[in-house]
Formats: C-alpha cells, structure tokens, sequence
C-alpha cells in the first residue's frame, strides 16, 4: 500500500463518501495518517452526510471532529439520522468556516436561526432548507444574514412570505417550489426592486394567476435557472417570457393549458448551456417540440417529459439523434411511443452516455427490445411499463 | 500555394519505456500529456521522448487512451462516486478501458501522474475508489494483505471512537 504516494491516495479518497472513509481510516496507519490528520485537505472540505448512495452514515462525534479540524466549507446534513441537538451543535462548531449549508428536513427552532444570524463572523453564502416546516419568524432571521446570496427554501408550506416585504438584501438565487402559501403580494415588491440581479428564480404556480407569474418574469429577465410547479393556471404568454438562449435549468410542471406553439418558440432557438429540462405533465408537448428539442439542446444532461398525449417515436428519434450527452432520459406515461423509439440499428452516441432511462407507464413499448438494448449498454437503467428495473422482467 | 494534406504524414512521436522500447503515437495524441507537449514545446523538433519510469505494458495502454480522446474531452467522473460498478460512475469505453488489476491501475496512475495527464489520473483514482467503496476494514485488509497495525489498547481506542464498526 506504501507504493502509492500521499497526494495520489489523497485524490483516490477523494472520490470516496463519508462512510466509507471513516471504515479507510482504520485500515492501517498510513491511511489512518493521512485521514486523520489535522493539518487541512482536502478531503473535508465539504461534508456530505446525506449522500442518496449511503445507507447508514458515520456517527455523530466523527462527523464533528472532521469538520471543526478540517474548516468545512460545506456541509450537507439534510435528510440525515443525526438528532436536532447534534445538528445545532455541529453548525455552531463550524459556522465560521461554512460557505454552504444545507438543513434540509430539520425543523429548527427561531432561536436557532437568530443564533447563526447574529454570528459576527459568519460567511454563509448558500443555504438550502427544503421540507423543514419554515415559518416566517425563522426567514425573517435568514435575511439578516449578511453575506448571503443563494436560498432555497422548497416546500416549506408555512412560508407566507412576510420579511421580504422588509428585506433589502439582493439574493442571487431564490427557490420557493412547493410553497404554497407563499403571498404574490409580499414577493412582488422584492422581486421588482432587486429582480435583476438573480440568477435562478423557482416558484410555486398553484395559486398565482398566468398575470402574476408574468409580472414577476418581467423583473426577472437575466435568470438562467427557472422552475415552475403546478403551472396549471398559466397560459402561453408566460411561455413567451422564456424566449432566451441563456437558460441552463428549466422546469415547467403541470402545464396543462400551454400550448405546442407556445413551447415551440422557446425550443426554436439554439439552448447550447441548457442541461437540465424538466416538462412534466404538459400535455401538449408534440413531436414538433421533441424536434426542436433534439435540433437546438445538444448539452442537455437530464431530460424529462412524462404523461404528454402526442409524442411519438418520431419525436424521440430526433431527440436520441440530438441530444448527444444525455444521461437521464425520463418519458413515463408516454402512450403513443413504441420500442421503435429506440433504434439498435447503429451506435447512437446517446446509449454510450445515457444511465437512466424510464419507461413506466408506456404501454406501447415492449420488454424484448429493452432487453436488447440493455444487454448491449449494461450501463442504462430501464424502468419497463412496470417501473422495473431488469432484474424484475 | 496548394497543399494537399491527405498526403502531409503525421508526426510520430517516439515514446522510450523502461525496458528500451519505442511506442509510436500521432503527435495530436500525444500533445494530450502535458509532460510530452512541454518536452515537444520547448525543444524544437524533438520526435523521442524518453520515459524510464514506465514499462511499455503501460506506455501502450496510455497510446490507447491517448488515441480514444485525441479530438473530443473525456468525461468527468462526479464525486464522491455513486457506486462500486465503474460502469455506473462513468462512460461504458473507460469503464472497460479501466478495468485492469491492482498493479495495473497503480501502475498506470503513477503514469499518468507523471505524464500529467489530469483526466486519466482521475480515472485510475476512481477506479481504486471503486475497489474501497462500500468494504469494510477486514475485507480492505485482507484484499490489500495489510496486517493490523494498531496495538490492542488503540484498537480498542478506535472502537471507542466508531462504535458502529461491529455493527
């Protein structure tokens, strides 16, 4: 094991999540030198304890030892088994180092937010606290943090909105997904004053009207990551506020009343940045969408229609013709497609690097050719109409 | 003037191994090396680069990936990897092109750190990670045949500090 030198098994820790680390860092001592050193790597700068691919994650006291020596810039705790009180005390631990946080799931208490808030030498940029039952004492206490720039705060459907009446700060990125409560009338007046400076901008668009989500877009014209859930009321002037070539994310959920027009002049122009496109459930996407789809989003790296009425293996021939760098390719509920969607007669440049492809729901696509498919790419996942991986056939 | 430049032959550079060997490869590969590209560079007209740390088991193997991304970017495999399968962490050609036996990828990551070719390094990095993820610290010492290092007392020690470890 001594062969390989320090900064390379560094490297090859490096690629390693947390628990799997700390089994290496009892292996033997030379391991054990180089993972527990105190002296700053680079392997803990950022701390993900909610890692989707760990099962069980290292414990507590670990965790914290790892981040106060190493200065962890960001961590990742969301979602994870540790209790609340461990969660404030590894944030207090290591706040001053932290960049980025993410809290996900944890329901903290206001006093808690007040605490990070008043912190002199905090230099928190980016916070994420999805799910965590938000209410808006504790947000008023986040927009006094200083340096802030990115928050996130999906589906916390507590969040009326209030303290952005107030605040004066400009945020680089603001996601409200699954807010439902969250008041148009309370964003507005953020939104038109420091609008211009955001990047990426997510709302809820359950109970907002087709105007009101325009009036917002309207002060919001530089974002290039934008996502809309529940967009069952918007029409298709909203779709002309997307007509830009900088987008990088777009996702536009339940848009039940915009039309193929519409997402045909998004899709008409040439979208060389945009890598992430979520349509789900708009019912009128066609084959002339997936077209222009596969002709102007050459770099798209997750692609997701699901429950459209009109695509058929047309429209996906271009896409898999088009979209080069795919990797998740998601067409649940796709009625009309057939397994001839997905041509074996060449090596399509998409099999080398696509990794998920979901089927479920399709009832036109058969088994043998995904069979065919799978056995000559064993790399892509294929979820059948079942919603079965291979194994289930 | 009028090329015709279906005729103009590449430049081959040489590639001196351990053991004595000459390896040929197009220069346009071969520029993927910064080590070669500096040693081309800043001599004129060198055509030989000698590489007396490298066996020509390995230089060959380099030859082949430098040939595969000579005109398009190598993926970039995500940290921490997803999975101990390399199929799942990266693309199908250098989950095969990678799959070698331990000696082979120390071998060729030592290369390639010295070649200072970033993306193959990376690429043997993640395959040793992929040997690591998800075992645990007896099947790691006895895949690797490290013996226990710790005396008892800092054994224990350890144990105090994971205690899930018996879990």
């Amino acid at each position: 094991m001594d062969v390989i030198p320090e900064e390379l098994l560094i490297l090859v820790f490096s690629y390693l999540d947390l628990t799997s680390l700390s089994f290496c860092e009892q292996v033997c001592k030379y391991w054990n030198l180089i993972l527990s050193s105190e002296s700053q790597n680079c392997l803990f700068q950022v701390i993900d304890v909610f890692s989707t691919h760990n099962s069980i994650a290292p414990p507590f006291e670990w965790t914290l030892r790892k981040a106060v020596n190493h200065k962890t810039k960001e961590l990742i705790i969301g979602g994870s088994n540790y209790k609340r009180t461990e969660v404030i005390l590894l944030i207090d631990s290591c706040a001053n180092s932290l960049i980025s946080l993410d809290l996900s799931f944890f329901h903290l208490k206001q006093s808690f937010y007040q605490t990070i808030s008043n912190k002199n030498s905090i230099i928190l940029e980016k916070l994420t606290i999805c799910d965590a039952r938000l209410r808006d004492e504790c947000l008023e206490w986040i927009l006094k943090i200083g340096t802030l720039k990115y928050l996130n705060v999906n589906n916390n459907t507590s969040l009326v909105g209030k303290p952005f009446l107030t605040c004066q700060k400009p945020l680089e990125a603001l996601w409200f997904e699954g807010c439902e409560n969250l008041e148009y009338e309370n964003i507005l007046p953020y939104v038109t004053a420091y609008g211009d400076r955001m990047d990426e901008f997510g709302i809820d668009g359950e109970n907002y009207s087709s105007y009101q989500v325009c009036t917002l877009l309207s002060n919001v014209l530089l974002i290039k990551k934008f996502s809309i859930g529940f967009a069952n009321e918007m029409q298709d002037e909203m779709l002309y506020y997307l007509i830009k070539t900088t987008w990088e994310y777009l996702k536009i959920k339940k848009g039940i009343n915009l039309t193929e027009n519409g997402f045909s002049e998004i899709f008409s122009q040439r979208l060389n940045n945009l890598e992430y496109l979520e349509l789900a459930e708009c019912s009128a996407i066609s084959d002339k969408v997936c077209i222009l789809i596969g002709e102007n989003c050459p770099n798209l790296h997750t692609l997701i229609i699901t429950w459209s009425d009109f695509i058929t293996d047309l429209g996906i021939i271009s896409i898999i013709n088009g979209c080069e760098s795919l990797r998740n390719f998601d067409l649940t509920g796709q009625k009309c497609i057939t397994e001839n969607a997905f041509p074996i007669d060449k090596p399509y440049k998409i099999y080398f690097s696509l990794l998920t492809l979901y089927l479920s729901q399709c009832n036109k696509v058969n088994d043998s050719r995904l069979w065919e498919l799978s056995n000559q790419y064993p790399q892509i996942k294929i979820k059948n109409y079942y919603g079965e991986f291979k194994e289930g056939w | 003037m009028f090329y015709n430049f279906n005729k103009i032959e590449e430049v081959k550079i040489r590639l001196r191994s351990a053991e004595g060997h000459i390896c040929e490869v197009e220069e346009s590969a071969a520029l993927m090396s910064s080590f070669i590209r500096s040693m081309i560079e800043g001599f004129n007209e060198v055509t030989e680069v000698s590489l007396p740390n490298i066996n020509s088991v390995v230089i060959e193997k380099v030859i082949e990936y430098m040939r595969h991304y000579k005109d398009k970017d190598p993926p970039i495999i995500k940290k921490p990897i997803i999975s101990s399968k390399m199929e799942e962490n990266t693309s199908a050609w250098d989950a095969g092109f990678i799959d070698a036996d331990w000696n082979m990828v120390v071998d060729l990551m030592t290369a390639a750190d010295y070649l200072m070719m970033i993306p193959l390094r990376d690429l043997c990095c993640a395959k040793m990670a992929c040997k690591f993820k998800g075992r645990s610290i007896d099947e790691l010492r006895a895949e690797y045949h490290i013996e226990n290092e710790f005396p008892s007392e800092m054994e224990e020690n350890l144990e105090f500090q994971h205690p899930w470890r018996l879990e």
